[in-house]
This record gives C-alpha cells, structure tokens and sequence, in this order.
C-alpha cells in the first residue's frame, strides 16, 4: 500500500480521531439540545443531528462568535468508518480480543440501524375516537397534494403528488404533475412552508400574486413544524379547456374543485398519508391523571386490529408496549382531553426497517463484553493460580 | 373574477419559469382506490378560505395565525407555544399557568366541573353545583365562575365557563393557591380584554384607497428586497434592517404589537403607565409613539414607531443588536421625520 493511503488508514483508524469525533459529539447533542429551545425540536433536530456541518450556537458567545462545527451525520459516519477499520478490520485478532471485536461489531450496527432509521422510516400518527377505525396514519412534517376523482360514491380514486415534488415548487421553480390516462396537469408554484391566505389588500405592500380575490401571505415557520401550514398556487390545465388558476393551502376548509372533460376532481393540499395493510380500530381508551395535577400518571389504548383474514385481534397499546405488525409499530402517542366523555387517543406509527436492529446490536454489545471480561477473568484467575502454585513449589 | 382566475396563475407560472427557476415534471402513474364520501364541491375562494376557528387571529396580532381572540396581555405575563386544546396559552408569575380553549359544544356545564374536581381530587359535584356558581361577563356573554382548591391545597384552580350553543369557551388559571390570587385582577384584566378577532371574509373588506408614502433615504442605506406584509426594507449594515409595514385599523393594538416587539427584544412587556410615557413623534400629522427598546450592546434590539393614520397604521422598525442600533438612531429619526403622503 502507497504510504500515503496507509497514513490516511491510520488517521481514520486512529484512537485520537474516535476521542475527537465522541468530543464533537458531545458539542453537538449540548448545543443541539440548547438549540432545541430557540428553533425547536425538528429543526434542531435537522440542523444539528443530521447535517454534515452546522454553524452555532444559536446565540452566539459574546454576541458574535459562531462556528462551523462537524453535525451528527457526518460524526456517526467518521465514527462508523473509525470503528469499522480501527475496531475491526485493523484490530489485532486473537481470542482474547475476540470480545472487543464482537462489541464493536455491535457498536457499528448500532450507527447503521440510526441510519437507516434516519434514511427510509415512515412516522406519523393515527388518531382515533373510542369506536373509529383507520387504515392509514398521517405524517407529522410531510405534505402532498392529493387529487381526487368523484364517483357515485364519492371519492373513488386518487392521485398524489408526494412532499419532494410540493417542496421543489418553491422560489421560481415550479413542479408539474401529469396523471395517467387523466384530462388534467398540474403546476405548482410559489410553495410557503407556513403561510396563511389572506383577502388580497389586507396586507398591502405584499408582493404575493391574487387569486380569486386572495393570496397567498408567507409567515416565519413556527418552532413548533407540527403548526405549519403551508400553500402554494396551482394551476389546473385542463384538456380542451382553459387553465384554471387557484390556491392550495393546508388550513382550507374545503377542497379546491377542478372539472376537465366530464370528469370532476377535488384537490388539495394536506399532511401526507401513508396506506397500513391492516385497520386498527379504538374500543377503548383509558387514562389517570396524577392527583391533583394535570400530568396523566397512564393512558392506553385497547384497540382491534383487523387484517380481513379472519376475527379481529385484539391488543392493548401502552407505554412500552406498542402495536408491531407486518413491518409497523404504533406507540401510545398522547390525548386529547376534548371536554368530553370521548377521548381522543393519538397513535404514533412508524414503518422502520431497522425496527429491532438497536436490539440486536445491543445483545451483541452485551455478548461482546460478557466474553471480554470472561476472558479476561479466566486468564486473571490462571495467572493467580499459577502464581500461588510457583510460591508453594519454592 | 374568472379571467383573474385563469390567467394570474397561469402568468404567474410561466414568469416563474422565464425567470431561470427549474420546473420539475412528475408522472403520477399510480392511483389508490378509495372510498370517501365527497366532499363539498365548487366551494368558493372565500368558502374555501374563511379562516378556521383556530386560525383567526386579528390582523397584525401574532404571526402564528392561531389564536381566535384578540386580547391585552397583563403586564408580567407572557405568551406560550400553542398546545392542543389550548388556543391561548398564556403563563403569569409564580409559575401561574392560564390559558383559553375553545370547544365544539360537546359537553355539559356539570360534566366540566366533575372533570376538574376529579382532577384536584375532590368528590364529585352534585347537580345543583352549577346553579351555585357566580356569574361573570366574558365575551359579551355571562360565563360561570369556577374556583377550586386541590384536596391537598397545593393547587388552585380557576374557570370562566362560557357554553354557548355553538361553541363552549373556556379561560382557566391553574396554580399554588397564593400565586393564583396574586393573579386574580390581571386575569379579570385580561377576560374584560378578550374579544373576537376580526372574521376575514372575500374581498379587502374596505373600499378606503391604500395610502402611499414617499421619504428620504439615509445616505448609507440600501433599499433591499421587502419580505411579506412590508412596504420596503433596508440594509442598513452591521445586520441590521429597518422595514415598513402598513396595517388596517389599528393593527391589532397598540399594547398588543408593543408587547410582541417587547418578546422579540427580549424585554418583558410594557405597562400602559410606560407606553404612555414613551416618547411621541410628530410624523406624518399624526403623533407617532416612539418605542425604543434596546438591551446591552450584543443583545437583540429593537426601535419602532408607530403612527396612526385615519384608516391605518403605519409602523416603521430597525431591528439588530442594541449596540448597533444605538449609532443609528438618529439616522433612523432623519428617515421617520421624512416620512411623507404621496396620495
């Protein structure tokens, strides 16, 4: 190997660089946290768990001292890569090393299951009233507008235009979606992450576009992202027809109606949704608050999930012990007390490949080190023995 | 209307494009089948639009576009995030929590108060309860008073209870007893000041011209471009901005939008013995309020002033840090003074 590369493999595999990345580390769970208050969770949560290099702290030292640090991400893939060529591949194999290595193995598929977390879980929540039943839970940050084809019954089919393609329409650019075999094309623009749509000459002086009378006021988002609502302009260009101009916005009251050739579509902008291959059904929800406060000392949830394969199933969903199906997971997320005798009971469901991965890796952990300080306890107790032996020979 | 409503998108869109933006072209290929009942069709714009109960807070007022009343905050006291069933969140001192709800009618007077005996572990409330309960005026209405002590004495509850047939309203304090009584006049101060935000319907809700205005730029400012609601902006170096903006009415308040400048300065709010003390302006014919609220040098500040025309007002703001700010307030009195009517 060129010295080079081998310097680089030592640096990257070095002990000085892992007490480094775990001293960065410590810096960005203390400001993050700070953070957490000026910005809130999400976006501190964005900014510094899972950014490559963030600038803090929020409030800088002395008025006027910032740093670009090192975020989450790339700490924990330096860190993955350090363990990985340190802690594995360059260690030293021998049996008795053999518990370190099986520790950092579980180390390392620990950073990966966070990863993959990070990269491909779907999370939102389900809220159900005692005897409602859902088949689909609604994400917490994410958006899509959803085009709706009227039928008989109602709506009968629909189209969605996912949260990438919602966000990308914002500033000058654009994003126009076509849907298969429909009379209909939409283009999106001037996407607000929060905003409100106001009467047009309410705010004079903003620059926004009218439509209909009204336009769209972008606001500062809310610290708290759940509290959001964005909007955007579309417009409908209907086949053999004229383009028909409106806006989208998350806190309309009612769906914005398009008609192109006979056929008749509601459209609208809204949290996202995401499909569950079964329906959970809320039988009953039950709570106590801690005496004389406010603070709920345990809530859960007995619900019926029903897979349409055979009697529903039911399950008690409680703190730490959740609802796992077919790849799922809904926790007790909170309530809502509404005044009333129904109570509200909010489920948090998460699709995460990596599941029980923290489990597994953390058995390894355990095993790892349970064989460590065998190891190290039977060649102690040798030694001992050994020693005692020689002094009774002499 | 229609032609309004076809070719302003449609412009819009196409002047994006020309602009150098990117457009993003997606084929939706998949559809799920579905089955919900429809929806209200054709509803229109200001249908469509009206703003939620939640979402109706009056013009000028808190940016958060949540809070359904309009209110004076007591001196000492300071705005919280929203939670859910919380639609005012308020906190005193003392660790004083108080807050406003506003619910669908769902339940009943006697419901309510048997919940919050049960929260302070109290024995529940008979039928004849409610009866007993004083009355208290609270949004035009007559609300039922609640006040409730904890089995244990270490909480006080307190609860306007307005049920009206289309919505119950709630305002409550919660916290120790002697804090809670340090609160009393305040809150009775601030249930007097609560009243309905302005409801935004379809059109601009006025047929008053929009007032246009013309000044005198400070040599070392630069015009840059505005953001939302303001009339324009400048750089004036060293991170700080002064803005413009022009409001309807009174635009939400005068104590209201001094108290939010306050928070963003960092300050707690001013009394109404302050804000009358503060300095006035003549601009513009009118006596502008002159608000300085300025902190150490490294820390955030803010000066405005505020001037009420006949159908506006018009605020004029330099924020950045204090230190900043202070060598810039006579340039920032220059421009104010320059201030004028252009139609």
């Amino acid at each position: 190997m060129k010295p080079v590369l081998q310097k680089i493999l030592a640096v990257l595999a070095g002990f000085p660089l892992a007490v480094g990345l775990l001293f960065f580390t410590f810096i960005a769970t203390w400001l993050g946290t700070l953070a957490q208050k000026d910005i809130g969770l999400l976006e501190a949560q964005h900014k510094y768990f899972e950014s490559l290099v963030y600038i803090g702290p929020e409030e800088a030292l002395f008025g006027f001292l910032r740093f670009p640090l090192p975020g989450g991400m790339l700490l924990m893939s330096l860190l993955a890569v350090n363990l990985v060529l340190g802690g594995i591949v360059r260690l030293r194999k021998s049996w008795s090393r053999a518990g370190i290595l099986v520790m950092h193995t579980g180390v390392v598929m620990l950073l990966v299951a966070g990863w993959v977390r990070l990269e491909y879980a779907e999370d939102g929540s389900i809220g159900l009233l005692e005897g409602e039943r859902g088949d689909e839970y609604v994400a917490f940050h994410e958006y899509e507008v959803a085009v709706g084809e009227i039928g008989a019954e109602g709506v009968v089919r629909e189209w969605v235009v996912a949260d990438e393609a919602l966000r990308a329409a914002s500033g000058t650019s654009t994003s126009t979606a076509s849907f298969a075999g429909q009379p209909l094309r939409l283009t999106l623009s001037g996407f607000a992450l929060n905003a409100r749509v106001v009467p047009a000459g309410v705010m004079p002086g903003t620059r926004s576009a009218t439509v209909d009378g009204f336009s769209v006021q972008t606001l500062k988002p809310e610290a708290e992202a759940e509290f959001n609502l964005p909007a955007c302009y579309v417009t409908a260009f209907r086949e053999g027809d004229s383009a028909q101009g409106g806006i989208l916005w998350l806190g309309a009251r009612q769906p914005w109606t398009v008609r192109a050739a006979d056929r008749t579509y509601v459209i609208e902008l809204r949290k996202r949704r995401y499909p569950l291959p079964f329906s959970i059904e809320l039988v009953k929800f039950t709570h106590e608050y801690h005496p004389g406060t406010n603070m709920p000392r345990h809530f859960q949830s007995d619900v019926l999930v029903h897979d349409g394969t055979g009697a529903p199933q039911p399950q008690r969903v409680r703190m730490n012990e959740p609802l796992r199906r077919d790849g799922f997971v809904a926790y007790q997320h909170q309530f809502r007390d509404t005044g009333s005798t129904q109570l509200y009971s909010e489920l948090q469901v998460v699709k995460n490949p990596a599941d029980q991965w923290p489990l597994w890796s953390l058995i390894v952990m355990t095993a790892g080190m349970l064989a460590h300080f065998v190891t190290k306890l039977v060649r102690w107790i040798v030694r001992e023995t050994e020693t005692l032996q020689a002094g009774a020979t002499r | 209307m229609i032609l309004s409503r076809t070719l302003t998108p449609t412009a819009c869109a196409v002047l994006l494009a020309a602009c150098g933006g990117s457009d993003r072209i997606v084929d939706v290929q998949e559809a799920r089948a579905v089955k919900r009942p429809a929806p209200r069709l054709d509803a229109t714009s200001a249908e469509r639009f009206a703003p939620p109960r939640s979402e109706s807070a009056p013009m000028g007022g808190s940016q958060s576009g949540a809070e359904p009343f309009a209110y004076a905050l007591p001196q000492g006291w300071a705005k919280l995030s929203r939670v859910p069933m919380r639609d005012i969140n308020l906190t005193a001192p003392g660790e004083v929590q108080c807050w406003v709800s506003v619910l669908p009618p769902s339940s009943t007077a006697l419901a309510h108060l048997a919940r919050w005996h049960g929260q302070l572990g109290l024995p529940a409330p008979d039928a004849t309860a409610i009866d007993a309960l004083p009355r208290v005026p609270l949004l035009g209405g007559e609300a039922m008073r609640v006040d409730l002590r904890g089995a244990d004495g270490t909480k006080r509850l307190i609860a306007s209870m307005l049920l009206a047939p289309a919505r119950q309203v709630f305002v409550r304090m919660e916290g120790a007893p002697d804090a809670v009584e340090a609160q009393l006049a305040a809150l009775r101060r601030f249930e007097e000041s609560l009243r309905e935000a302005p409801v935004v319907a379809g059109g601009d809700g006025s047929d008053e011209p929009e007032p246009a205005f013309g000044w005198t730029v400070p040599p070392t400012w630069k015009a840059v471009t505005p953001g939302p609601m303001m009339l324009q902006q400048f750089d004036l170096g060293d991170e700080v901005k002064c803005w413009l903006t022009l409001l309807r009415g009174d635009g939400g308040g005068t104590e209201n939008n001094i108290a939010r400048w306050c928070g963003f300065a960092g300050k707690a709010p001013l009394g109404s013995d302050e804000i009358e003390a503060l300095e006035r302006w003549d601009v513009l014919g009118a006596r502008a309020i002159y608000v300085p609220l300025l902190g150490d040098d490294g820390k955030p500040g803010l000066v405005g002033i505020m001037i009420p025309l006949a159908t506006h007002t018009l605020y004029v703001r330099m924020s950045g840090s204090s230190g900043a700010l202070k060598g810039r307030l006579e340039a920032f009195k220059t421009f104010c003074t320059s201030l004028e009517r252009r139609t």
